[in-house]
């Protein structure tokens, strides 16, 4: 149904033929539409004690997309990944006005945080494996949910080998992941995350602390994620958003300064802050 | 240049005598107690760990008995059967109670309290584990042993149809119970600091990554905190038994002060090894043969042993545990 209004709409735009800039936009609107968004940001305002880090956020995530935050450290990007699925919530001083909604809930008045995570999956600065086996780092959630051995060893088994690690570590299962590099550490915290089958996949700078090789391989297996899932990536490196992203939101100062298409706005943006970062971090 | 090469010398054998004087005084100390313990080692052998009678003997007879080339007071007799018994029971007791307690003060402290109340709770387990341990016997006399007499042992007999060992008589209120309990209280605040010190290493980053995959907090503590801090808690448990085994003020005013037979129940007066040393070296003294004061050094030789051996055994645990790394699931 939405699909169609905006297709109407653009149409209409396209019919009395105003500004290219009009026309694109509206394209951008059928491309949004087409994924509906499953995360609704609504104007966020959030505060650690009397520091207020983000300020009227609004922003609709669309879903089984790739969209990255972007913008200089401290300008709140992290803070709204982390409100997304309530980790900000543990850190002392944090509330927030306004609402984010996702997957139809009001994240604010949850009433079961647990399952709610499950459905939204993290990844973190740097990889955080758990103090047990390889195996076991991916089968104890599916574990404390009640699933039998087997039908967890296989689900292990799948996302192992989903993330490329399976033929790599294959004799390693019961090993410690301390035996494994970064890259392969992180891509079994994704394997972890993947467990439990989330809706969304959080990443907050994953590949961060990862060596370049290991950044595309997991850049890749974000882009191929996307065909099932939603991915809101935090990331400092522009030109990561620009490979993976389809959309990209630019932030400074806790504000949303400009958000959308990906190509779009590193070749053309609108706002000046935007285009003044993006010409001093691309080169 | 002569000269620096001196000072360096200096140096050196200084700080080798430093770095290996932990070795040195423990050495120091067996080599002090043997010698003044074997005498009693001639005189009783290795019936001094299974007999049960501990008789000093008569004191004022100018007769020594002869055994095994030493002298003895008439009727002397050393078996530390109870003490050891004592030392262990109440030790025991002190840990079943002290341990649940310690760890989950620990976690909570660490985990659950907000951090401004952290911050004010936190010295005052410190604050605990720095009382004086007169000040926690005195405790024990004054209210937790009238409270075992008439609350809490009539309490437990009721279960002694099931455990035969909680059965009456429950006594004065000194005795075994008692020992444990004090010996608990006075456990639980190193055990608590150690522990909570320990927590506080836990990479935020490990829990977090629990919270994100939706475990419950108990979930992330047992299955990502706990693995990381476990080697270091047996330290701490065994840091805390170290010092109930051989806590002896405390112990010797509520532990009922017994001597020639085994604790019969939970409220069964004891003595332990330690508070058997302090209350009894006063009139060992007396004893014409010193006979009573060599027995006294074996067991404290005794006690030194079980300590060292429960720490090798604590440490052998640990790196046993060392080799498997990760959590059986």
């Amino acid at each position: 149904m939405g699909n169609d209004v905006s297709l109407m709409s653009d149409v209409r735009t396209y019919s009395v033929g105003t500004m290219a800039t009009a026309a694109r936009s509206q394209t951008l609107e059928v491309v949004r539409d087409a994924h509906e968004s499953i995360i609704h940001v609504d104007r966020l305002t959030a505060f650690y004690g009397n520091k207020r880090v983000l300020n009227e956020v609004t922003l609709k995530i669309p879903s089984n997309q790739i969209t990255a935050l972007i913008g200089p450290s401290g300008c709140g990007k992290t803070t709204l990944l982390r409100t997304l699925n309530r980790m900000s919530y543990a850190t002392p001083g944090f509330r927030h006005e306004g609402t984010v909604q996702i997957l139809g809930q009001d994240v604010r008045s949850l009433k079961d945080v647990e399952t709610f995570r499950r459905s939204v999956g993290m990844l973190f600065q740097r990889p955080n494996p758990f103090p047990m086996s390889i195996l076991d780092n991916v089968t104890l959630a599916l574990k404390l949910f009640g699933i039998s051995k087997r039908r967890r060893n296989e689900i292990a088994e799948e996302m192992l080998g989903e993330v490329g690690l399976l033929h790599e570590i294959k004799d390693r299962l019961h090993q410690s992941p301390s035996s494994l590099s970064g890259g392969q550490q992180q891509r079994l915290c994704l394997a972890r995350a993947l467990a439990v089958e989330p809706k969304i996949l959080l990443l907050d700078e994953p590949a961060s602390a990862l060596d370049p090789k290991s950044t595309r391989l997991l850049e890749s297996l974000f882009v191929r994620l996307a065909e099932r899932m939603t991915l809101v990536l935090v990331t400092h490196n522009l030109a990561q958003a620009k490979r993976v992203a389809h959309h990209t939101a630019f932030m400074e100062s806790g504000e949303l300064v400009e958000w959308g298409d990906t190509a779009e706005l590193f070749s053309a943006p609108k706002d000046e802050r935007t285009k003044v970062y993006v010409e001093e971090h691309i080169g | 240049m002569k000269r620096e090469r001196f000072l360096s010398l200096i140096f050196r054998v200084t700080t080798g005598v430093m770095a290996s004087s932990p070795f040195l005084i423990l050495l120091f100390i067996l080599i002090v107690l043997v010698r003044d313990a074997i005498p009693a080692i001639r005189y009783q052998g290795s019936s001094f760990f299974t007999g049960v009678t501990w008789n000093m003997g008569n004191m004022y007879a100018n007769n020594p008995i002869v055994h095994n080339g030493v002298q003895a007071a008439p009727g002397a007799s050393f078996g530390i059967l109870p003490f050891i018994m004592g030392t262990l029971g109440s030790s025991l007791i002190a840990l079943l109670i002290g341990v649940p307690f310690a760890l989950m003060t620990a976690f909570a402290l660490v985990y659950k309290v907000p951090k401004p109340i952290q911050r004010v709770l936190s010295p005052m387990v410190e604050l605990l584990a720095g009382i004086p341990s007169v000040v926690y016997g005195l405790w024990g006399v004054e209210s937790l042993s009238p409270f075992i007499e008439f609350k809490l042992g009539p309490l437990l007999t009721r279960l002694g149809h099931a455990v035969p060992f909680l059965a009456g008589p429950v006594g004065t209120g000194f005795g075994l119970l008692t020992s444990g309990l004090v010996l608990a209280v006075m456990i639980i605040p190193i055990i608590t600091a150690t522990t909570r010190d320990l927590l506080m290493q836990v990479p935020t980053l490990s829990l977090e990554g629990a919270h994100a995959l939706g475990l419950t907090s108990f979930e992330s503590v047992r299955f990502v905190a706990y693995p990381w801090v476990k080697r270091g808690i047996f330290g701490a448990i065994v840091l805390g038994l170290g010092r109930a085994l051989g806590e002896t003020m405390a112990v010797l005013m509520v532990s009922g002060d017994a001597a020639n037979y085994l604790p019969y129940n939970l409220y069964s007066p004891i003595s332990t090894m330690a508070s058997t040393i302090a209350a009894l070296l006063d009139s060992a003294l007396t004893d014409f043969t010193g006979m009573s004061v060599h027995a006294l050094a074996f067991i404290a030789l005794t006690l030194l042993v079980i300590t060292v051996i429960t720490n090798l055994i604590a440490r052998l645990l640990v790196s046993m545990g060392r080799q498997n790394v990760h959590v059986e699931m």
